[in-house]
């Protein structure tokens, strides 16, 4: 991205955005990415989009369980036995 | 659950569509999927009084389906390991240095993102995504395990989660960024008008 006279340039704080959207980082570095991010309009579209990102496959939606399968489960599971009779 | 059969159900609900959607996305097949599921519930009903920390249950399941999977990818195709570079997924300024043009998309509606052509987008970039990569994502993001659960599964370092997610993560946002990009520049629906009609 660009550089900039910050503590930091985007290149290393992009290294660091995954830390920063778990709130995994120390708040020194966290708040130097906030006051980038405030400074830096290319940087703040990119987390809010890597965060969009992230939101996207925490909701992606599951399918349930087909019934025949379920039913092919049950059936395995008989044929294999319980684990006391092992 | 150990040596009740009828225990078996509620654990099939329990853990079976998120055994099996985890394994579709990390095979790519639903007859793989479903092998993968087969085998993990069917050890872990068999093996489960054995384990030690019953808390650890989630976990422990997550284990054996993570080496069904591995395994079944091994089995197939020959797939070499391939490392993402985090220098190819960040934009890069434009000729005379000025900074990348950067589409905000992160105002579109999470239903947006998760039907039709977008979602399709992201469910081929994880299937696209190396397999230690994805199956580093899909545990972390998809399934909710904090890092530390997930170098426990995969029997890696803490450190290597966090950077196989962070570069999985930028390659999934650059994969749906595509979609913006080639919107912008006229061969597709214009984001402006998705932005329009999903707000």
């Amino acid at each position: 991205m660009t550089a900039h006279d910050d503590a930091m340039n985007c290149r290393d704080m992009a290294e660091h955005l995954s830390g920063y959207l778990d709130a995994e980082l120390d708040d020194a570095l966290r708040r130097t990415i906030e006051r980038h991010e405030g400074r830096c309009p290319p940087c703040r579209a990119f987390i809010r989009t890597l965060a969009r990102t992230v939101e996207a496959v925490r909701s992606m939606p599951r399918r349930p369980l087909p019934p025949a399968l379920k039913k092919a489960l049950r059936e395995a599971l008989l044929n294999t036995g319980t684990p006391d009779a092992q | 659950m150990a040596g009740d059969p009828a225990a078996f159900e509620p654990f099939v609900d329990r853990f079976g569509p998120r055994l099996l959607d985890f394994g579709r996305r990390m095979c790519g097949h639903r007859e793989d999927a479903e092998e993968v599921l087969q085998e993990t519930l069917l050890k872990a009903y068999t093996s489960v009084k054995n384990l030690r920390e019953p808390a650890a249950l989630q976990t422990w399941v997550y284990r054996v389906a993570a080496n069904a999977c591995l395994r079944m990818r091994r089995r197939g195709k020959f797939e070499p390991a391939r490392e993402i570079s985090l220098d190819d997924l960040l934009p890069r300024p434009g000729p005379g240095g000025e900074p990348p043009a950067i589409p905000d998309w992160s105002d579109l509606p999470l239903d947006r993102l998760l039907r039709g052509e977008l979602a399709q987008r992201l469910d081929r970039a994880i299937l696209e995504l190396p397999e230690d990569y994805r199956i580093v994502v899909l545990l972390r993001d998809l399934e909710g395990f904090d890092t530390r659960s997930t170098a426990e599964i995969l029997g890696v370092a803490e450190g290597l989660v966090k950077v196989r997610l962070h570069r999985a993560r930028l390659a999934l946002r650059r994969a749906l960024e595509s979609y913006f990009v080639r919107d912008a520049k006229g061969t597709g629906t214009a984001p402006g008008k998705d932005h329009d009609r999903a707000r």
